[in-house]
């Protein structure tokens, strides 16, 4: 398969994925907003990392201004909007290599995104576009695992959307976990708090069933870190992208691939050597940060493996 | 609904001159008679949704950056009956024959030069002529992989050449998606008729790209090579691709190494044997053409000059297609095979030739005027049509730079109806027919029915307010 292609599908998968999680993230907060007044919006912001951009275009972390931003705002390349319109020219880009019923979900999908960010929005109508969002990403991920077969394309694909999960997920943590260390919080309202937390990656009632409704914040941070079987904690999306690279080298090491499967091999053997009491002991923050840069080293060494990069030199 | 329907003094495709459907349009004339406008107009706008969400649109130029749109459809169907197709057919490929043997001339002997059939200075000034590729060995001597000509039917009713297009022609996606849509939306418009299905032409596409492969390699690695999707035409690259079965390939998926060319795919580099490209000849090699240009492939023409490679259509095969060269292609027929040609040319006047000058000059508002390096229906004067400074500005032009243009007669464009809502118009059409070339030539069965959809206008380009149809030739 072309690169250029590989790294097309790489793109299209994240930024479909990344959409999606960006819409959950907003609007779990929209809706604890309806019974609790929310002033902590600027977290969002934090967790994809858009601070700076946002700061130079509004004056004030209130509601509005950050779901414009998250969601329909050109100056910040990890809006929905723009996401949604990375993944559409991707996927024109390799048309021909993915079936036609995808393409035109995508394409569909891209014109249902434009037009609601024309229509005048309200904060309470908005909430229909994240799931729209989240519903169509699930078209996609469920019309790839229908129609695609099951060779190079689709692989990279299903490495691309554990990925981005996983950082997600891990990027979500850590900005949630200051919350929980500030002493002013009561009980109630951490337990609400963890409690979103679980909802932002969908993991409430995967959590409900394993630890029934007893909400701690170490027992939510074990869960999304090392639950062996929730599609979203960090440990299952990384066992996902280990198994996914075996596939794709046929279980075999060669030379070319060599740095790339120590590197998958070794966070995959953190999170099965380490407990949640040894990232709590370490200090939370930094066992996140070693983990995103692991996951950026990462991303750079599959573009070098499979040539992705070069192509753009 | 066709109560207010005039043909004027234009030949209408489907309507005759008292209102009765010609008996190859009778069927189809009643069913349109039977359906509530409601209907129609609702399918009407259901077939231009469809080409939205199908994403088959198109770029356009000059405008917001956002500005993506799909060709407006109409759903009258432009039916060619079976007798009028085999004749039209054999014209075709007499003229694409006699265009490849001239191309092959014109870079190795030049023979027709010499015998003094076309000015030596026409074809050796012109753009679009390429020394560099002199005397290269192009497999099977084959410089015309497909061709696209452009045809018109005049007040009388008979097929004439508008243009020849041996470089790029694009349009060949939207003949299936028309097909797609009209069959989606318009199954029943079918009904009673027997016409050529467009299944299988991918499989003679893709034998005569097999069929050019260098030094017969077999199973060769086929490649189309994109500008990108940025371009205007990738929705026809990317559609040709996929149903060819073969990779699409950007310049930045390409190199050479040792005067062969490879593509950069997840497991190191595979070697490529033909490429059907759609970027123009002087983006093609920065080494050779434009410097700059950042779609090509450096080295491709040293791969091509040492045989590695096929590149298709041949490189330089504009100055066949030149709108100057145009009017000699009737004597290259005569040349190359001694034979008549089938279909007839439009009138050309040479305003280099001083006497023709004076006449085009003087009857400007009667005349089309081209600038003959240019296309897309840009750069035109169409004198009936015109005001008087739009006349003044083109006669300074020919003035300063007369072997620039050339003339023809306002053509009574044939027409067919367009669904206007309430009711039908005529419009004028023009269809571009395929001709693929490997073993045997071969005539894609209908092709790209243009129509100008703009009241009274005769520009069928898509930029500029072109529509299109769906093309049926009969089997009966």
């Amino acid at each position: 398969m072309l690169s250029r292609v590989s790294n097309s599908l790489y793109w299209m998968s994240r930024n479909i994925e990344r959409a999606e999680n960006t819409a959950r993230l907003i609007s779990v907060r929209l809706i604890g907003s309806i019974e609790h007044e929310e002033n902590h919006w600027d977290e969002l912001i934090s967790i994809i990392g858009g601070n700076e951009a946002f700061e130079k275009k509004f004056d004030r972390y209130d509601a509005k201004s950050v779901m414009d931003f998250m969601s329909f705002s050109s100056s910040n390349p990890n809006s929905i909007l723009h996401c949604i319109k990375l993944a559409r020219e991707d996927a024109r880009a390799i048309r021909e290599i993915i079936p036609q019923e995808l393409w035109e979900m995508i394409n569909s999908f891209y014109w249902d995104v434009r037009q609601f960010k024309q229509e005048n929005w309200s904060i309470d109508t908005i909430d229909h576009f994240y799931q729209m969002i989240i519903r169509q990403s699930a078209l996609f991920q469920g019309m790839v695992e229908a129609t695609l077969s099951f060779d190079e394309a689709y692989l990279f694909i299903k490495m691309a959307k554990f990925i981005e999960r996983a950082e997600k997920t891990s990027r979500i943590l850590n900005i949630y976990y200051y919350r929980s260390e500030d002493p002013d919080h009561n009980d109630p309202s951490l337990y609400r708090h963890w409690f979103a937390v679980l909802q932002s990656v969908s993991g409430h009632e995967a959590y409900l069933k394993r630890h029934r409704p007893f909400i701690s914040g170490e027992r939510v941070i074990e869960f999304l870190l090392f639950d062996d079987a929730f599609p979203r904690s960090i440990q299952y999306c990384i066992d996902q992208v280990y198994s996914v690279f075996q596939e794709l080298e046929n279980g075999k090491i060669e030379h070319y691939s060599e740095d790339l499967h120590q590197l998958i091999a070794l966070m995959r053997n953190r999170f099965h050597e380490m407990t949640v009491v040894d990232a709590l002991t370490e200090d939370l923050h930094q066992f996140l940060q070693r983990f995103q840069q692991d996951c950026f080293k990462l991303g750079r060494l599959i573009n070098k493996t499979y040539y992705l990069g070069e192509v753009y030199v | 609904m066709f109560k207010t329907y005039k043909t004027e003094s234009f030949f209408d495709e489907m309507l005759q001159q008292q209102g009765q459907p010609r008996s190859h349009y009778q069927v189809l004339y009643n069913r349109l008679a039977s359906l509530p406008h409601d209907e129609l107009q609702n399918r009407h706008e259901a077939a231009q949704q469809n080409f939205l969400r199908q994403g088959i649109t198109f770029t356009v130029y000059h405008e917001n950056q956002d500005s993506e749109r799909t060709i407006p459809f109409d759903f009258i169907p432009n039916i060619i009956p079976k007798d009028e197709w085999q004749n039209l057919e054999k014209g075709l490929i007499q003229r694409v024959k006699a265009l490849n043997l001239f191309l092959d001339d014109i870079y190795n002997s030049q023979q027709i030069l010499k015998d003094g059939l076309i000015p030596r200075d026409l074809v050796v000034t012109c753009s679009h002529f390429y020394p560099q590729v002199t005397k290269i060995k192009v497999p099977r001597r084959n410089h015309i992989f497909m061709a696209g000509v452009d045809l018109i039917k005049d007040d009388q009713g008979e097929f004439r050449v508008l243009e020849d297009n041996l470089r790029n022609p694009s349009g060949l996606s939207y003949v299936f998606q028309n097909r797609y849509v009209m069959r989606q939306i318009f199954p029943d418009f079918f009904q009673d008729y027997d016409i050529n299905s467009l299944e299988n032409q991918f499989s003679h596409i893709h034998e005569a790209l097999s069929s050019i492969a260098p030094n017969g390699v077999s199973n060769p690695n086929i490649v189309l090579l994109t500008p990108g999707v940025y371009n205007s035409a990738y929705f026809d690259h990317s559609f040709i691709a996929q149903q060819l079965g073969i990779e699409l390939v950007e310049g930045r998926d390409l190199l050479v190494r040792d005067r062969t060319v490879y593509m950069k795919t997840t497991r190191g580099l595979r070697r490529v044997d033909v490429i059907y490209r759609r970027i123009d000849d002087d983006y093609l090699d920065p080494l050779e053409f434009l410097p700059d240009s950042m779609l090509g492939v450096a080295g491709l023409m040293d791969a091509y000059r040492a045989g590695n490679v096929t590149i298709s259509n041949g490189v330089g095969n504009g100055v066949a297609d030149d709108k100057a060269i145009y009017h000699y292609v009737p004597s290259m027929i005569r040349y190359y095979l001694g034979e008549e040609p089938l279909i007839k040319n439009v009138e050309t006047y040479f305003l280099r030739d001083p006497e023709q000058r004076q006449y085009v000059l003087a009857n400007l508002d009667k005349l089309v005027v081209k600038q003959t390096n240019a296309s897309g229906g840009y750069n035109m004067l169409i004198g009936p049509q015109s005001t008087s400074e739009i006349r003044e500005i083109f006669r300074k032009k020919i003035q300063q730079n007369p072997a620039n243009f050339i003339a023809q007669p306002v053509i009574k464009l044939s027409r067919l109806p367009v669904f206007r809502g309430e009711n039908f118009s005529g419009c004028h059409i023009d269809l571009r027919a395929f001709v693929f070339n490997g073993e045997h030539p071969h005539v894609f069965p209908g092709g790209l029915t243009r129509v100008a959809l703009k009241e009274g206008s005769l520009i069928v380009n898509s930029s500029q307010g072109g529509g299109a149809k769906d093309t049926w030739v009969t089997q009966d």
